[in-house]
């Protein structure tokens, strides 16, 4: 364990906010506007530090939980994932299963905050993200999968280490399913829309409704850094990392972070959200695709 | 000898052209009579130039030729063409019977109209082209193409009257037929890739060298081959499980194209699979190939058995016969040795006998304007010859002597027996007396009973059938009658070949 | 093992997989142009090794009517609006139909079994004995071309409406295909072309009917046809 380990998840907790700010310019840009700066998202979560919350009666500890556990499941996860050749903090054969689990814990207790304000809305929202969920679980596994095929590990040290070389095409089929698992667990256009005001129509956003001040900082600041840590396991998929030069590998797997976020902006311009009957379909279908990506993996 | 050969070649071109031909150019005609003259005269010709073949008894097939009359292939070409011929005559006379313009639909009430005569004219000797070009097929590849135009002529017959119920019944048969002769491709390719290390061959998929190179053909492939070609082919015969298409297709169409359907074409698809166990039997995987057809014949008589009994609708509970007897011929051919005998002989009287039934159950719904057994009573007073038709066919359909259909069931019966496949003759005789037991009620009640006048029925006093109605059927009949009584020596010299090709004999 | 042929047996899964969750018959035949075009990419890159005028003719017509003339057929059928003589706003088939609009087999569940079939087929695939000394042998085409058939007997069972029949068919004859290709050891020519024309001569027959089906059912007011809804 060396003290250049710590770089990495300094790195996602200062600069992950920081991808929130560029998707909402890029949106902005694509629309003609000028939008706001990019340091909009830490104003905000200061500002909201600032403010007191309130909590109805009848709720219990779930609703104070809630955000905490969000918070805590996404920095957890920053000690497990590589960044531009340097290892994990924490890296161990079979590592990748607890990543999707410590998230696991970070949604269900997100759920449970939404149901314990018994809100209709809250729980509609609880049942959405725990479907798809369940879904881009799946894919993730696949494509995860596919990968440590083809280099007998299954620690994501490992598997993204810049050392490794992949067949291509598995590779593409890949990155294009990781990129939909992004969208679907950062609840991204085309599975959930960010910007919308109507309750019926939101998944993530109605489960948050209820919290405020700084419960609402801790979560956002927590989807800021999971959306980190999607981008930097998907990045370090198709960039070219150095394994020979630490700084350079770091730099360009953030570079590819950017690029991936710039990415998810330009598809919540370019298309709407999805019907919440096609959602499933989409997500099964990039199952079926990261199947195949399996199977041609092994064949290989 | 030497003429024979020379004519060879010039007569299948013949064969298959001259439908064709006739069939295109009636497309174009306008006038009713002169389409229904070259009707009769397309299948009169084809007929008179089969039965030259047949007399000639020349069944050489000029070596690497794609095409060509072998015992098999002329075997049932010469029950297709008669079928043709026959029923032509009866169709001539239904065309001209058939109301023109918008008509009421006597089950549902709603309008419809028929298709245009020159659909049917031209499709129905199209039909009889691409039969032709089945038969006389000898490279597996042209006989996937040629099965595949039968369902592409035969399909606008089916859809004579334009209501939805015929239409359906199309679309089915277009889209299971279609996907069980793509299936059945997949087996005419595996079949090419059995004979792949045999090297660059001179067209290894012509049946002769299939023959020839059968022993050193990797046997995996072609049992694979096999089962796909008994799928996809066994699919357009209506073996079951796959015969869904066939019970909507027989009732809806016109009772001459039900006779076509059940009398020739599901002969020639038998065909088709007929070519698989040939080259199955040539390399030693008989008994895996008879297994398999022992199998889907009993399914078939099983399935056949369970929806005629009860059944109300004749015109049904003749297709489901249909069913019946292609798994009894199955059956016959997947017992071996006399069995196979007895199939051909099962395969020239059920075909003669079922079109005589269809064009008869055709007269019956055109007095008495339903197709439920229920509504129809007192055949015999009111339609002389076609009711005295019907209880003859009901005897020689269920195998009663002295029809035809009697020898075919007992010599498969005996083969069965002989080959000490005892369970499968309990199956095969419980299912049969089944059968026998549900079609007769049907058919006696529809016989018999007192004739009731209906308002828009033709009154009792005035019973009359016109001759081309009633010509057909009688020819038909005596024909299985004859069959039955002492099969005709140039009858039995194809027979004892069909069956020597196949691997049988008595 | 050709790289080029890998990765259009790839995309063709890929087309097979959105034709399985798809609806919309606009994008269906989109999804057949699309496997048509690819299939005649797979025809001469399969033979890469040998290209004879056989080869390039096959691939003509295979683009010809698989790429561009079924795609057309299709696309008329479902734009054929019923005779105007009936009471009301001319209709398409997409609008009303025949045959209704929801599956059998929902869509989930058809990308579930086509994931299925997919594994499957590779599986089988490596059960069966494949001999190498065929010159065309292009190793995943015979697993994709057996879940293509599958993929397409499972749209033809699972869907209601003609026209997606109809698809699912042309997809089993594109698995077919595929398959055929790469054993295609002495199949001549044309038995291929033949193969292609009746598949061509299906598509029209049944363009013909879809037309007829549809004119009927502008004529008859029942609502709710339980007839067209029993399909087996």
């Amino acid at each position: 364990m060396q003290i250049i380990q710590i770089v990495p998840i300094l790195l996602a907790l200062a600069l992950g906010p920081l991808l929130m700010g560029i998707i909402n310019r890029v949106k902005a840009l694509w629309g003609g506007r000028t939008g706001p700066p990019l340091i909009q998202p830490y104003k905000d979560m200061a500002k909201l530090l600032g403010k007191s919350a309130i909590y109805s009666n009848s709720t219990t500890w779930f609703i104070k939980a809630g955000p905490v556990v969000a918070l805590a499941s996404s920095v957890a996860v920053l000690a497990l994932i590589p960044l531009g050749g340097i290892p994990a903090l924490l890296s161990f054969q079979g590592d990748l299963i607890l990543f999707a689990y410590i998230f696991g814990i970070g949604r269900f207790f997100t759920i449970l905050a939404a149901l314990d304000t018994a809100s209709p809305f809250c729980g509609m929202g609880g049942v959405r993200e725990a479907f798809y969920g369940a879904l881009s679980e799946i894919v993730f596994f696949f494509s995860v999968v596919a990968l440590a095929a083809q280099v007998h590990s299954v620690s994501l040290t490992d598997i993204l280490s810049p050392a490794n070389s992949y067949a291509l095409v598995p590779t593409i089929l890949v990155v294009g399913c990781m990129f939909v698992v992004t969208l679907a667990e950062n609840a991204r256009i085309p599975v959930d829309d960010p910007n919308t005001h109507l309750e019926l129509t939101m998944i993530h956003e109605v489960m948050v409704l209820d919290h405020g001040g700084p419960d609402l900082a801790l979560i956002e600041y927590g989807s800021a850094v999971k959306l980190w840590v999607f981008s930097a396991v998907l990045a370090q998929l198709f960039m070219p990392i150095s394994s020979a030069s630490l700084v350079a590998g770091v730099i360009s797997n953030v570079i590819g972070i950017f690029l991936i976020v710039i990415a998810i902006g330009a598809v919540e311009c370019g298309m709407a959200r999805l019907k919440f009957l096609h959602v499933p379909r989409l997500l099964v279908g990039a199952a079926a695709i990261s199947a195949l990506a399996i199977l041609l993996a092994v064949i290989s | 000898m030497s003429t024979a050969k020379r004519r060879g070649p010039v007569m299948v071109e013949a064969l298959v052209l001259i439908p064709a031909v006739l069939g295109t150019i009636c497309f174009f005609i306008r006038g009713p009579g002169i389409k229904r003259g070259l009707l009769v005269f397309g299948a009169g010709l084809h007929f008179l130039l089969v039965v030259s073949v047949w007399a000639t008894g020349n069944y050489n097939v000029p070596a690497g030729s794609w095409v060509g009359l072998d015992a098999l292939g002329t075997f049932f070409l010469g029950i297709t063409s008669l079928i043709f011929f026959i029923t032509s005559l009866y169709a001539a006379g239904y065309l001209s019977r058939e109301a023109k313009g918008m008509r009421k639909d006597f089950t549902e009430g709603g309008l419809f109209k028929n298709t245009p005569e020159q659909v049917f004219v031209g499709c129905y000797l199209l039909f009889l082209a691409a039969m032709t070009l089945v038969t006389v097929s000898q490279h597996m590849g042209l006989l996937w193409v040629a099965v595949e135009a039968t369902t592409l002529a035969s399909a606008p017959l089916i859809a004579f009257h334009r209501h939805h119920r015929a239409l359906e019944a199309m679309w089915k048969y277009l889209i299971i037929c279609s996907v069980g002769i793509a299936l059945a491709l997949l087996g005419t390719l595996s079949l090419g890739a059995a004979t792949g290390h045999l090297g660059e061959g001179a067209a290894p998929l012509l049946l002769a060298s299939l023959l020839e190179n059968a022993k050193s053909l990797d046997p995996t492939w072609v049992k694979l081959s096999f089962v796909l070609l008994l799928v996809g082919y066994g699919t357009k015969m209506g073996l079951a499980p796959f015969h869904t298409w066939l019970p909507d297709a027989h009732s809806e169409g016109p009772s001459a194209v039900s006779a076509l359907l059940s009398g020739a074409l599901l002969n020639v698809a038998f065909l088709g699979i007929l070519r698989a166990y040939q080259t199955l039997d040539a390399a030693g995987l008989a008994v895996f190939g008879g297994k398999l057809l022992i199998a889907f014949g009993l399914i078939s008589m099983a399935f056949a058995a369970a929806f005629i009994v009860r059944q109300n609708n004749f015109k049904r509970m003749l297709a489901y016969s249909s069913i019946e007897h292609m798994g009894i011929m199955a059956i016959g051919v997947g017992i071996g040795s006399a069995g196979i005998f007895g199939a051909g002989v099962h395969a020239i009287n059920h075909s003669l006998i079922k079109a005589m039934l269809f064009l008869t159950a055709g007269n019956i719904m055109a007095h008495y304007k339903t197709t439920n057994a229920k509504g129809v009573q007192g055949a015999i007073q009111v339609l002389p010859v076609s009711g005295v038709l019907w209880l003859v066919g009901f005897f020689a359909i269920t195998g009663v002597p002295p029809f035809g259909l009697f020898v075919s069931e007992f010599t498969i019966l005996k083969a069965t027996l002989d080959g000490g496949h005892s369970w499968v003759a309990i199956t095969y005789l419980f299912l049969l007396v089944v059968i026998f037991i549900a079609m007769a009620g049907t058919f006696f009640s529809m016989a018999q009973g007192p004739y009731e006048t209906k308002p828009g029925l033709a009154p009792a006093s005035n019973p009359g059938e016109p001759v081309s109605s009633t010509l057909s059927p009688i020819l038909l009949a005596v024909g299985t009658l004859i069959m039955g009584l002492s099969i005709p020596s140039f009858v039995k010299d194809i027979l004892d070949l069909f069956a020597k090709t196949l691997g049988g004999g008595l | 093992m050709i790289k080029g042929v890998e990765t259009l047996v790839v995309l063709f899964a890929l087309t097979n997989i959105y034709l399985l969750g798809t609806d919309r018959l606009g994008n269906q035949i989109r999804a057949i142009l699309m496997q048509g075009f690819l299939l005649f990419l797979f025809a001469i890159a399969a033979h890469s090794g040998h290209i004879t005028a056989h080869v390039l003719a096959l691939a003509a017509v295979v683009l010809a009517v698989k790429g561009i003339i079924i795609p057309w057929l299709l696309k008329k059928t479902l734009g054929v609006t019923t005779d105007t003589t009936t009471v009301g706003p001319p209709r398409s088939i997409k609008d009303d139909f025949a045959f209704s609009s929801q599956p059998h087999v929902g869509f989930g569940t058809s990308i579930t079994l086509g994931m299925i079939f997919i594994a499957g087929s590779f599986w089988v695939g490596a059960k069966l004995d494949y001999l190498p000394t065929f010159p065309d042998y292009a190793p995943f085409a015979i697993p994709v071309g057996i879940a293509t058939i599958l993929s397409g007997l499972l749209i033809v069972v699972g869907r209601m409406q003609a026209l997606s029949q109809a698809i699912g068919y042309l997809v089993i004859e594109n698995g077919v295909f595929v398959y055929g290709v790469s054993l295609s050891a002495g199949i001549p020519l044309m038995v291929e072309i033949g193969i292609l024309l009746d598949v061509l001569g299906s598509v029209m027959i049944m363009g013909i009917a879809l037309f007829h089906i549809n004119q009927s059912f502008a004529r008859i007011d029942v609502h709710g046809e339980e007839e067209g809804a029993g399909h087996g």
